[in-house]
């Protein structure tokens, strides 16, 4: 390099060239004072994008999880609803089918005994309520009803009755019994549903079963003592009328029983829900501690970024101001 | 010492003050060209006999820095190759995406995990086993988009070396040709300076696609040299031979003698990192096309290879065949460890579930090779697809292989190393164009200031004017002798 001269495009390149960089960074700095988020993430995290990825990804599977809390959420509660109808329908039936059996009115009874067989129809109904177009209580065949019609199973049981013989209470409730608990009987005909379906993850560690069916035992004994008294309402199988009013005594009992079976069974349900719910908060929780964390990652300080664009707007104004000057400067001007 | 004798001085000094005047503005119009040598006049005194009268011009000095103008095409060399290189790792990473981008492969991943869990909620509803279906879908063709833009990349690689190698020929020829004329005119003593700008022009074109060394020979002649060793300009200039391919698929290589290899004067070169070319942009093309964007394939396939595989696995399936597609396929049928090269451009969603190809979206539920819908309710196999895309698993093929990892930690493993990549070539490509760039700008400064040229200016006339005065003088002396 020759020191008494220096080209004039040299000049021109250097301005060139720190008028770009100095455009760029203030490019950058306006950027990310904008969106709060560094403008390379991966320069930002040091190209290692796992952290970043994971955090996504479990995000994105909370959306998921969000979706299935909410829908088993609603199954739940309307499993629980269905609870309380069988429940409201068959209060106080036990008792009052016991008190009168005992007594000589026949009146009475029968008309109990009525009220019996339409309540046991609205028990089959309540039990194949559809939540959002699902069956509640048929497991996995949740596009068809859990339960048959009444007459279905009332019919069969009367062959099944026939079948077996049977005449005095002891030998129909020992036939009825057999008919429900057999394979071949109320799982067949009565149950209409499927396997019960299978657990079911509400958040990342937490799953819930709401496998309940209306093979449940203690559902299938509240349909066999309300079925036994509807038998007794349909009159056929009955001999005569003391025959009848001990089966409804007998059905009585068993009701009276059953009720705390289904009481614990509902009790077991109240606790998925309690799960459910508790699933639904942490997910919540954790879905903004991840988004925490993701800011945290990627965000840039906006002090910091401000004060960047700062110096490079003061670099660009110096830069032009000194362009100008360093132009006016030349011996060209001055020849006159 | 006669008066008619400063008379012809004088007429000298008018002669080289015109000749200086031209070169002047010779190179004040060449203020702003590129690779313009400033012209200086070299005079001397004249001699007749043994005595001196006047001055004369015997040439015009072009001046240039040798040295630093090597260094500068040796560092415009290195930095567009590492330039190029940075590129494709830039474009390469913006297909891939960044996680959290709901187009990006990690966020297409991750889309279809959601689906699968949201599914297991609702197993009978066709939105939901549909939503399942869609993200499978988007997923395939995040695939097919990032290994198409691998490949397009490789046919770009293909299409630029074409150019490159029809560029150095052609600058070769002309740059031959300058040579014998600037030989010419050399031996004739005349001025050549124009002649040589142009051919340092052309010698900079070849010199940013192939890295070279320049030697001055007898009468201005020069003879390059590629710096790894092959002869490109000597009397005659060599012939660079390739050629194109029209598309490129990832099975298509060098090494399998799809693709061209560079030839020079019928002989066939290494372009790799110690060939004879390496260096500048045109070992970047070959460099890309056939060791980076196929490395980038191979990572690719090996995650397109781990989710299909993931899915193609009679335990998950109770209704898959032993040796049956799965829910991914490579190109509609089962994936074979001998085919992955390329599976990732072929991943597809089998038939089976996709209506518009004869299949039904429930077998989803029920599994591929179901024939009558199961039960509406069954999670069961939407819960095992999730687990299995999520399961930790050896991964099977690729630079991170051996380790296990769920389906998303691979591609994230791979899309950091993309990251990582390009960061590193960035960084070195910001550095070879700083070293490329200050030398520029010292090269630039050896060029035409205008400044000076206008001090020289002003001496010239100077001079001209006393030379004037001195035949004015002359002529007035002449004129008493006369008038006597």
């Amino acid at each position: 390099m020759t020191l008494i001269s220096v080209g004039d495009m040299a000049q021109t390149f250097m301005l060139r060239r720190f008028s770009a960089g100095a455009k760029q960074e203030a490019s950058i700095a306006a950027r990310e004072l904008t969106t709060g988020i560094s403008a390379d993430i991966g320069k930002k995290l040091g190209g290692e994008l796992s952290r970043l990825s994971g955090l996504e990804a479990s995000l994105s599977r909370l959306n998921g999880h969000r979706v299935v809390t909410d829908t088993v959420s609603l199954t739940a509660n309307a499993m629980q609803s269905v609870f309380g109808q069988i429940d409201s329908l068959t209060d106080g039936l036990g008792t009052s089918l016991m008190s009168a059996s005992n007594m000589e009115s026949k009146g009475l009874l029968d008309g109990l005994v009525a009220d019996s067989a339409a309540r046991f129809k609205s028990v089959l109904a309540s039990l194949n309520t559809k939540v959002g177009g699902s069956s509640l209580f048929a497991g996995v065949a949740t596009d068809r009803p859990a339960v048959s019609s009444p007459d279905v199973i009332l019919s069969a049981l009367e062959a099944a009755i026939a079948g077996a013989g049977a005449v005095s209470a002891a030998d129909i409730e020992t036939a009825v019994t057999t008919w429900f608990d057999d394979p071949g009987g109320f799982a067949i005909v009565g149950y209409l549903g499927g396997t019960a379906s299978g657990a079911i993850s509400v958040s990342p560690e937490d799953q819930v079963d709401l496998g309940i069916t209306a093979l449940d035992p203690s559902i299938k004994a509240t349909i066999k003592s309300l079925s036994v008294v509807a038998l007794v309402a349909r009159g056929t199988i009955v001999a005569d009328a003391g025959t009848g009013k001990e089966l409804a005594r007998r059905a009585g009992a068993a009701l009276l029983q059953n009720q705390s079976d289904r009481t614990a069974l509902s009790g077991h349900l109240g606790y998925s829900q309690a799960r459910i719910d508790q699933a639904q908060n942490r997910n919540e929780a954790e879905r903004s501690a991840l988004h925490l964390a993701r800011n945290h990652l990627l965000a840039v300080d906006p002090y910091e970024a401000a004060t960047r664009m700062e110096a490079a707007q003061n670099q660009l104004e110096t830069l032009y101001s000194v362009t100008a000057r360093l132009s006016r400067l030349k011996l060209v001007d001055f020849l006159r | 010492m006669s008066i008619s004798g400063s008379m012809s001085s004088a007429l000298s000094g008018l002669t080289v003050a015109a000749k200086s005047a031209e070169l002047i503005s010779s190179n004040i119009a060449n203020v702003l060209t590129e690779g313009y040598g400033r012209r200086e006049l070299q005079t001397a005194a004249r001699l007749v006999g043994t005595t001196g009268s006047g001055v004369q011009a015997f040439g015009v000095k072009r001046e240039i820095n040798r040295t630093l103008l090597a260094d500068r095409r040796i560092a415009d060399a290195l930095s567009s190759n590492v330039g190029r290189q940075a590129d494709f790792m830039m474009r390469l990473e913006t297909a891939y995406g960044t996680p959290g981008d709901a187009s990006s492969l990690n966020g297409r991943l991750a889309a279809f995990d959601t689906a699968l869990i949201s599914a297991t909620g609702q197993p009978e509803s066709s939105i939901r086993q549909n939503n399942v279906l869609d993200a499978a879908n988007a997923l395939a063709v995040s695939f097919h988009m990032i290994s198409n833009e691998i490949q397009t990349l490789r046919s770009l690689a293909d299409k630029k070396i074409t150019a490159e190698v029809d560029q150095v020929n052609r600058a070769l020829v002309s740059i031959a040709e300058l040579n014998r004329n600037i030989t010419a005119l050399a031996s004739s003593l005349r001025d050549s300076s124009s002649l040589v700008d142009q051919r340092q022009q052309l010698i900079d074109i070849v010199a940013t696609i192939i890295p070279i060394r320049e030697a001055a020979t007898e009468n201005g002649r020069v003879t390059l040299y590629s710096t790894g060793g092959a002869v490109l300009l000597d009397g005659k200039p060599a012939k660079l031979e390739f050629s194109p391919v029209g598309l490129i698929t990832p099975d298509m290589t060098f090494g399998s003698g799809a693709l061209s290899g560079l030839r020079i004067n019928g002989r066939a070169i290494n372009t790799g990192l110690n060939g004879p070319i390496a260096g500048g942009s045109l070992a970047a093309e070959f460099a890309i096309r056939d060791d980076i964007a196929p490395a980038a394939q191979a990572d690719l396939d090996s995650v397109a290879r781990d989710l299909i595989i993931r899915f193609q696995d009679p335990s998950l399936d109770a209704t898959l065949l032993a040796t049956g597609a799965g829910l991914f396929t490579d190109g509609n049928t089962a994936f074979a460890v001998l085919n992955e090269e390329g599976v990732a451009s072929r991943i597809g969603i089998n038939a089976a579930v996709d209506p518009n190809r004869g299949g039904a979206v429930w077998r989803l539920r029920d599994g591929i090779g179901a024939t009558v819908p199961g039960a509406a309710g069954q999670a069961a196999l939407f819960v095992a697809m999730q687990s299995a895309l999520n399961d930790s698993r050896s991964t099977a093929s690729g630079q991170f292989a051996g380790a296990s990892r769920g389906a998303l930690a691979l591609s994230s493993q791979v899309i950091s190393s993309v990251t990582n990549e390009r960061l590193s070539l960035e960084a070195e490509a910001g550095f070879s164009a700083a070293r490329a760039t200050a030398l520029h700008s010292l090269e630039l400064e050896d060029g035409v200031d205008t400044d000076r040229e206008l001090q020289d200016l002003l001496l010239v006339e100077q001079a001209f004017a006393a030379n004037a005065k001195v035949i004015q003088t002359a002529d007035e002396m002449i004129q008493v002798l006369l008038g006597m």
